[in-house]
C-alpha cells in the first residue's frame, strides 16, 4: 500500500484540499505518524453518521394510550402493555445491535464492548452498570417481554417478518426500517406505524450516554505499491473530491438524475423521487444507484443534501435522526491505530469477547445465575482485560493529540 | 492397451524423461483431458499452501507476504494456550466421531434397504426424494433448521410434546441441543445423495453369488449380509478412511450458520474459532497457524487410518 499523503500534494490537491478544510476529518483520516493510507467517505454533517437506534410500534402505543418512552421504566411498561395485547414477544432484536448502538445498556452507563466517554476506555462487560443491564434483561426475559430467538437471530429478513407480522413490537435497527416496516406492516394491521424513541434513559430528563454515531470518515480505497500506475489511479480517486466529482457522486447527471433550483442547490428529480411510484417499484435508493453510487461509504464527499433529500424523506425518519443523535457519546470508537506491540496485546480481546457474548446470553436466558456475575468478571480479568483497556487509552491519547 | 502401455514403458531406450514423452505422444487426448483438473488442484489447492508460511509471520497487509516478520511457532503456542483450545477441538472432534457413527453408517444402511425394495417405481421415488435436501444449498438448509427448532418451529412442538415442557423455548439456544441437531440434519442432507456410490456398488455385485446363496439356504437377511455388505466392504472401508482423514474438519458454514454465542459451548469449532478470530478479529497469522495445525492432525489421521486398514484387510488408498 502506499501512503496517499505521500502523493497528495501533486495528484491529489483535491482530497487533500478536502480533508484539511475539517480538522474532525483530518484527525480521524490520519494514522500516528500524520500519515494518509486511504481515500474515504467524508461526511458532511452529524445527520450522516446517525442512522440506527430504538423504534417501536406507534399504533399500539396509540391504542394503549402511553407516549413515546424515554426510560427504562417507561419501556417496561410499554413492553408489558403490548404483551398484555397480545404481541408474542413484544421486544426482539439481533443481539449485536444492543453493542453497536448502546441502546438499553447505555442506560446504565456502559457499552457491551470496549467504549469510550469523557473519562478515557473502558471495558463495559466487567462493569456494575452492565450487571444491571443484564439483570434488566433477564427480568423481562422471565417476563417474556423479550423474543426467545434474541439470541439465535442471524437473519434481517426474519426479524423483518417478526415485526411486520405483529409478533413483536419493539427493536432497535435501521433509520430506513421506520418507513420500510410501516409499509410492509399495512399488510397485516392497517394502522401499522412505526416510530422512532430516544435511547433509553435511567431517569426522566437525562441525555442518553451512547448512541449510534459513525466516525466521520469512512475510509474506502487503499491504492497498492505494486500498481504500475500509481500516480494516475490516486489521480482518478481524487477527481472525487473534485466540485464536478462530488455532484457526480452524489446527484448523477444533471437534467436526469437531479436538477438545480433557484437558489442553485442540487434537487433529485422526479426519475428519482417518483421511482417507487412506477412500474419497476423500485425504492429512492434504487433508481438512484443507476446514477452514482449512494451508499454513502464512496470516495467522496458524503453530503447532507443527499442525506437529507434521500434517507430523511419521509418526517418520520427526520424525526428519529433528531431524536437518536442527542447522545453524549458515539458507541463507536474513532479510527485510532495500534502500534505493533500494542496491536500484540489488543489481540487477546477476540477470546475475551467470545467469553462475553456467551456469558452475556447465559445470563439473559438465566443458564447463568448472575450470581456468578462477580466470578465472570474475575475471569476476564485472568485473561488480562486491564492490560487491554490500557492499550486502548495508549492509542487514544496519540489520537487525541494528532 | 493397457499391457502394451506397460511393456512400451519397460522397453522404451532412454530416461524417463524419453518415456514420458512418448507416452505422452501416444495418448495425448488422455493427458488433455486430465489437464483442467491438474490445473485447478495447481491454481486452487497447491498455490494457496505458498500462504501458510503466514503462519510463521507476524503477516501485515501493508508489507505483505515477503516482507512481514518471522515469529516461528509463536502462533501455534499461543492457540495451545488459548483458553478454548480445548473446547474447541473437543467439539471438532465430537461432532466428527458422532457423524462416523450416526452419519456415516446412514447411506450403507438406505442402500441396502433400496437393494431390498423390489418394486422400481417405488424404489426411484423414495432415491429422488432422499436426494432432494443435497441440492438445497446449506444457507436455505439452516435457514429451514433455524425456523423448524426456533419457539414456533415443528420439532420444537414435538420436543415440547414428548418432554411435556411449557414456556417458550428455542432448541438452538440450548447447548445440549445442538449435537443432535447437527447430526440428525447431516443425515437427513447428505444420506441419499452419499448412497448412490452404494447402489452403484451393489450392482456391481455378481447376481450368481446370490443363486449361490439361496442354494446354500441364505435367506434374504443373510444374503444381505454375507453377499450385499460383504461385497460393498471395499467401497465402504475406502470412504471411512476419507472420513477419517477430516476428523478434524467440520462443514464450517453450517455450523457457522447454525450456532450463536448461547451454544458456544457444544457448537464452537476450530473453523469457526479460525473464522472469528482470523476475519472478525484480523488476526489473519494466528488463524492461518490453527488452520494449518488442524490439516497437519488431519493427514496424521488419514494416514494412520490407512496404515491400519492395509494391515487388517488389505483395502488401502496407497
Amino acid at each position: 500500500m502506499v501512503k496517499i499523503s505521500d502523493y497528495w500534494d501533486e495528484h491529489a490537491p483535491n482530497f487533500k484540499k478536502l480533508v484539511m478544510s475539517n480538522p474532525e476529518w483530518e484527525k480521524n483520516l490520519k494514522d500516528d505518524n500524520g500519515n494518509v493510507w486511504q481515500f474515504a467517505g467524508l461526511r458532511e454533517d452529524k445527520l450522516n453518521r446517525v442512522f440506527f437506534g430504538p423504534m417501536l410500534r406507534k399504533d399500539l402505543l396509540d391504542k394503549a394510550g402511553l407516549p413515546v418512552p424515554e426510560t427504562i421504566d417507561d419501556w417496561h411498561t410499554t413492553l408489558k402493555a403490548f404483551k398484555d395485547m397480545g404481541v408474542k414477544n413484544p421486544f426482539t432484536a439481533l443481539n449485536w445491535f444492543i453493542g453497536y448502538s448502546g441502546a438499553f445498556v447505555g442506560a446504565y452507563g456502559v457499552n457491551a464492548s470496549i467504549y469510550l466517554d469523557d473519562t478515557g476506555m473502558h471495558y463495559g462487560p466487567i462493569e456494575e452498570g452492565y450487571k444491571q443491564y443484564l439483570t434488566t434483561f433477564h427480568e423481562w426475559y422471565k417476563e417474556g417481554l423479550i423474543d426467545p430467538d434474541f439470541v439465535t437471530l442471524k437473519d434481517w429478513g426474519i426479524l423483518t417478518t417478526k415485526v411486520t407480522s405483529g409478533d413483536s413490537a419493539a427493536l432497535v435497527h435501521f433509520l430506513s426500517n421506520i418507513v420500510d416496516y410501516t409499509e410492509a406492516g399495512k399488510g397485516t394491521d392497517p394502522n401499522f406505524q412505526m416510530v422512532a424513541a430516544p435511547y433509553p434513559v435511567l431517569n426522566k430528563g437525562e441525555i442518553p450516554k451512547f448512541g449510534q454515531q459513525d466516525p466521520p470518515v469512512a475510509p474506502t480505497t487503499m491504492v497498492s505499491a505494486s500498481s504500475k500506475y500509481i500516480e494516475r489511479a490516486i489521480e482518478y480517486l481524487d477527481y472525487g473530491y473534485t466540485e464536478e466529482g462530488i455532484i457526480l457522486l452524489n446527484f448523477g447527471i444533471e437534467g436526469e438524475s437531479f436538477e438545480y433550483d433557484e437558489n442553485g442547490n442540487p434537487r433529485y428529480s422526479a426519475l428519482i423521487t417518483e421511482a417507487p411510484n412506477t412500474e419497476k417499484g423500485w425504492t429512492q435508493e434504487q433508481a438512484l444507484a443507476m446514477y452514482c453510487p449512494n451508499s454513502g461509504t464512496y470516495s467522496t464527499l458524503d453530503t447532507k443534501s443527499y442525506f437529507e433529500q434521500i434517507r430523511l424523506r419521509d418526517p418520520l425518519q427526520k424525526e428519529a435522526v433528531n431524536l437518536w443523535k442527542n447522545v453524549q457519546f458515539s458507541s463507536l470508537l474513532p479510527n485510532f491505530s495500534f502500534t505493533e506491540e500494542e496491536t500484540e496485546v489488543a489481540k487477546k480481546m477476540a477470546d475475551i469477547e467470545t467469553y462475553v457474548e456467551e456469558m452475556t446470553a447465559k445470563f439473559i436466558l438465566g443458564d447463568e445465575p448472575l450470581d456468578r456475575f462477580d466470578e465472570y468478571v474475575q475471569t476476564i480479568k485472568e485473561w488480562g482485560i486491564d492490560d487491554i483497556v490500557k492499550v486502548y487509552n495508549d492509542a487514544y491519547n496519540r489520537f487525541k493529540n494528532r | 492397451m493397457e499391457l502394451s502401455r506397460q511393456t512400451n514403458m519397460k522397453h522404451a531406450k532412454g530416461g524417463y524423461g524419453t518415456m514420458l514423452k512418448k507416452d505422452f505422444i501416444r495418448h495425448k487426448y488422455l493427458y488433455l483431458m486430465i489437464a483442467p483438473i491438474i490445473v485447478y488442484y495447481i491454481i486452487f489447492h497447491y498455490l494457496p499452501m505458498v500462504g501458510n508460511i503466514m503462519a510463521f509471520q507476524d503477516f501485515s497487509f501493508m508489507k505483505g507476504i515477503f516482507g512481514s516478520k518471522w515469529i516461528g511457532l509463536k502462533h501455534f503456542k499461543d492457540f495451545l494456550s488459548s483458553p478454548y483450545r480445548d473446547r474447541v477441538i473437543r467439539n471438532t472432534v465430537l461432532l466428527n466421531i458422532l457423524g462416523i457413527i450416526f452419519v456415516f453408517p446412514a447411506p450403507v444402511i438406505l442402500a441396502m434397504l433400496l437393494n431390498e425394495v423390489k418394486h422400481n417405481y417405488y424404489k426411484r421415488t423414495i432415491q429422488t426424494i432422499s436426494y432432494m435436501p443435497y441440492f438445497i444449498s446449506t444457507v436455505v438448509i439452516s435457514g429451514m433448521i433455524m425456523n423448524f427448532t426456533s419457539q414456533d418451529g415443528f420439532i420444537t412442538y414435538i420436543v415440547k410434546f414428548i418432554t411435556g415442557y411449557q414456556g417458550s423455548l428455542n432448541l438452538l439456544a440450548k447447548p445440549e441441543w445442538f449435537r443432535s441437531i447437527y447430526v440428525i440434519s447431516d443425515i437427513w442432507q447428505f444420506v441419499g445423495f452419499d448412497s448412490i456410490i452404494y447402489i452403484s456398488a451393489i450392482s456391481g455385485i455378481n447376481p450368481e453369488l446370490y443363486e449361490a446363496a439361496t442354494i446354500d439356504g441364505a435367506g434374504r437377511w443373510k444374503q444381505a449380509i454375507h453377499v450385499t455388505l460383504a461385497g460393498i466392504a471395499p467401497t465402504i472401508i475406502m470412504l471411512l478412511i476419507l472420513r477419517l482423514g477430516s476428523l478434524m474438519n467440520v462443514g464450517f458454514e453450517k455450523v457457522f450458520l447454525l450456532y450463536n454465542p448461547a451454544i458456544y459451548e457444544t457448537s464452537d469449532v476450530i473453523a469457526t474459532y479460525v473464522y472469528r478470530q482470523g476475519l472478525e478479529a484480523g488476526q489473519y497469522s494466528y488463524s492461518t497457524a490453527v488452520g494449518l495445525f488442524n490439516s497437519v492432525i488431519n493427514f496424521l489421521f488419514l494416514l494412520t487410518a490407512n496404515m491400519i486398514s492395509r494391515r487388517t484387510t488389505e483395502i488401502s488408498l496407497f
